[in-house]
């Protein structure tokens, strides 16, 4: 019975209870699609950065990813990568040897770093090789050559078919150095990818280093990145206490950074949404429940108990808030499931998108049926939770007062408003009679007061909260180094780090960064051009590494006896 | 108290209530120390001035409002005593309302509003559906079934209401002002059904009423001033 009552009365003032239902649905439509955009935001994040090399998980022997040296080369690689490879929840391994090296073709070079890899086995973790976009992937052991990255391949004035010198400290501690030619150039648009990394076969590189079984990483991608937790456990286990195993989000920290920033802006947008969704229900459920004090009163009258229509009134709220949450999820979900297919085009903000690392122009929002479930869930819970006060109200009503239309517990505030004795300014009599209609309720005054100042004060806070996160990315990273304003030679900027996006096609000739590695002969370095790679051994490389040949890059410094390895100062978010 | 009438007859007592209402601070008298016997079968019109106290009792009898001092019975049971929801069940099981107007829930038709009560009490679902359907057929209201309060004229909501008042066989039925808002035809047409009752049926029946008319069919008559009963009479020996 209280069913049928509660969705006849819904529908008894149909346009209140419409605009009510789409207050809902409206606001929970947008809530999910703005969390399936950061949700497919996030994972294209997460899949382009660990797909394209840093993988879901990397096995390193301890302290390697604190402090990447070849001082902390895994010796038993291959022990540790079929240990690894037998743990179900690794779809492919593979190994991987890696060190910071100086890059340098003609009068142009940059701190990289250089990875071993075993082809055959790289194809099945990363998606490097099919990021070729001029020359060829190395294809399988006996591959040759070196592939890098679009930016480093401007920046040296590179194409595929050009030799690149490489110096570097072997395993030894001798410099070592060598002539290898560009086998393929790979564009995969994480800067630190095109721009810092360059990939041989594994024999090449230990070849080079003079490590003949030195492995540094053994990088892992899981047949579930979600459960990554297990499988870091599972893989400490198996790979035994000398080794570290380390997920994506510690590979990989900007990404892990920028995730969590997007979650914490959905939220705050998501507490947003829930208080404006508390106010757009509250403010019609207590309407529909004073206006109808009357039949309250004679539902009490004839018998009612005062726990039904509390019941009553929760019920219809439900009712509400059901239609709300089923047109809210069809619209949101059939929005993002569309755009999830056809892709949103973001290129026009190219700029911006470039700050986050892995992230293409064209963002695929997601579904997930959790989170929907969720965002429901507390909106229902929210909805129902605005009843409350209507319906204790309701309940709590005495029916002689109540039948006489004056309400029962609010009688006697509402007489004095009526009767206008609580508003004795004497201004201009509209504006008296507009005054003395807010009193005349003033609850449902002040629910509609709370609502509107609230939307001001989120609105000042969202635009607080983004210009207080640009000013602390701007102080941050101005603060340690870079400065507010740096005097440098003309070009220099380009040469150093080109800008992006840049293609294969528009090399300058402008003079880049001089230095004399590249020139000089180091005293006692092996410098010889490598033959075809034979038959090698997987290697790995983190972007830890990477971010220490972009230093060392930016630095560009006579060498000394070592190439730098030490990581910088962190910049950014504090 | 009259020492003729037996303690089983008596089914509501009145045992000197009064009911002070609190306006703006300043304490109204609605009604004094009052003492009142109904007897099953009554058929009483309380009358008297606006302001006399008539519907103030009706209220207290009928379990809606509580007396300031003093105590009120139906049956065995002392309704003073009462919390809230033991108070509802009383009303539910004991006691059937008319009111002037708004006496319908809005959104049920005229055989939802007769079911609703016995709805409450738990009735069956097929002997509710045919008490209801056969009430307003006696109180000529077939064919009216499915219509909303909306689509009935005040007379017919009454009537309703009435039906609704009875159906769920109540100790006494307390219509307040039935016949304010109905043209002399319906007022008239609603006191012959409401007599009928009473006479087929033994249903107690106590009005509150300005109405001439209901005072001439009423067998006793009550007559309020300022809050006092000023006169009790019975009209028609029973």
């Amino acid at each position: 019975m209280i069913w049928t009552l509660a969705a006849r009365n819904v529908m008894r003032n149909r346009r209140r209870s419409v605009i009510t239902v789409l207050s809902i649905a409206v606001g929970l439509a947008a809530l999910t699609f703005l969390w399936g955009f950061v949700d497919g935001m996030n994972q294209q994040m997460v899949t382009n950065t660990t797909r394209y090399f840093a993988a879901d998980v990397q096995v390193h022997l301890k302290g390697y990813h604190d402090d990447p040296s070849l001082d902390r080369a895994i010796e038993s690689g291959a022990r540790v990568l079929d240990a690894v490879s037998g743990d179900p929840a690794v779809a492919a391994a593979t190994a991987r040897l890696e060190s910071t090296v100086l890059a340098s073709r003609g009068d142009r070079s940059r701190g990289i770093v250089a990875v071993g890899i075993d082809p055959a086995r790289e194809a099945a973790v990363s998606d490097l090789f099919k990021a070729v976009v001029d020359g060829r992937p190395l294809a399988g052991a006996e591959s040759t050559g070196v592939l890098v990255g679009e930016a480093m391949a401007e920046a040296l004035a590179l194409r595929a078919g050009d030799d690149l010198v490489l110096v570097g400290q072997a395993y030894d501690g001798s410099i070592a150095s060598a002539r290898m030619p560009v086998r393929g150039v790979f564009r995969t648009r994480i800067d630190e990818l095109d721009g810092y990394v360059a990939v041989m076969p594994m024999a090449a590189m230990r070849d080079f280093l003079a490590a003949p079984n030195a492995v540094t990483a053994i990088a892992v991608r899981l047949r579930d990145r979600a459960a990554l937790a297990q499988a870091v456990d599972g893989l400490a286990t198996r790979a035994g206490p000398d080794h570290e195993v380390v997920g994506w989000p510690v590979l990989l920290p900007t990404v892990a950074v920028s995730i969590r920033f997007h979650e914490v802006t959905g939220f705050v947008i998501l507490a947003i949404f829930f208080v404006m969704a508390a106010a757009g229900v509250a403010n019609p459920v207590l309407m529909a429940v004073l206006e109808r004090t009357r039949e309250f009163g004679i539902m009490l009258a004839v018998g009612t108990p005062p726990g039904m229509l509390f019941r009553l009134v929760v019920a219809e709220t439900a009712l509400l808030g059901i239609a709300g949450l089923a047109i809210g999820n069809l619209v949101g979900l059939g929005a993002t499931a569309a755009f999830g297919r056809a892709g949103i085009d973001l290129g026009a903000f190219e700029a911006g998108l470039r700050t986050m690392p892995g992230l293409a122009d064209v963002i695929y929002p997601i579904v997930r049926a959790e989170r929907s479930v969720v965002i429901s869930l507390l909106v229902f819970l929210i909805a129902l939770a605005m009843a409350l006060y209507p319906a204790l109200r309701a309940a709590r009503l005495e029916p002689v007062a109540a039948i006489r239309g004056t309400g029962g517990p609010a009688a006697s505030g509402r007489r004095r408003a009526h009767a206008g004795g609580s508003v004795r300014w004497r201004g201009p009599v509209f504006a008296r009679i507009a005054a003395r209609n807010l009193l005349r309720n003033r609850k449902r005054s002040a629910i509609t007061a709370f609502a509107a100042a609230f939307a001001i004060v989120a609105y000042v806070f969202l635009y607080g909260f983004f210009d207080g996160f640009g000013e602390q990315i701007v102080d941050n990273s101005t603060g340690y180094i870079t400065g507010h304003l740096q005097i440098e030679r003309q070009g220099l900027r380009r040469d150093s780090r080109p800008n992006w996006p840049s293609t294969m096609r528009t090399r300058s000739s402008r003079s880049s960064t001089r230095c004399p590695v590249s020139r000089a002969q180091p005293l006692g370095c092996r410098h010889r051009r490598l033959p075809a790679a034979r038959p090698s051994r997987p290697a790995s490389c983190s972007t830890a590494s990477i971010r220490s040949a972009s230093a060392a890059s930016r630095s560009c410094t006579a060498p000394s006896s070592k190439v730098p390895r030490s990581r910088p100062a962190p910049s950014g978010m504090s | 108290m009259d020492a003729n009438v037996k303690p089983a007859d008596v089914i509501v007592r009145v045992e000197h209530a009064t009911k002070v209402y609190q306006r703006d601070s300043i304490p109204v008298v609605a009604l004094k120390p009052t003492d009142l016997e109904i007897r099953r079968g009554d058929f009483v019109a309380l009358v008297g001035p606006s302001g006399s106290g008539k519907t103030t009792l009706l209220n207290l009898i009928g379990g809606l409002d509580r007396p300031t001092e003093g105590r009120i019975w139906i049956g065995d049971v002392d309704i003073t005593a009462l919390d809230a929801k033991a108070l509802a069940e009383v009303r539910l099981r004991q006691i059937g309302f008319v009111f002037q107007e708004y006496n319908l829930v809005p959104v049920l038709s005229a055989l939802e509003n007769v079911e609703y009560v016995m709805l409450l009490q738990r009735v069956g679902d097929a002997e509710r559906r045919a008490r209801a359907m056969q009430l307003l057929a006696e109180l000529g209201l077939a064919g009216l079934e499915d219509r909303r309060p909306n689509e009935l004229s005040g007379g017919q909501q009454q009537r309703v209401a009435v039906a609704r008042a009875i159906a769920a066989r109540p100790v006494i039925v307390l219509p307040d002002e039935p016949t304010a808002n109905l043209d002399s035809a319906s007022g008239s047409a609603l006191m012959d059904m409401m007599l009928r009752l009473n006479e087929e049926e033994g249903t107690t029946f106590v009005f509150s009423t300005h109405d001439p008319m209901v005072v001439e069919r009423a067998r006793r008559v009550i007559r309020l001033r300022d809050g006092s009963i000023e006169s009790d009479e019975q009209k028609v020996a029973r």
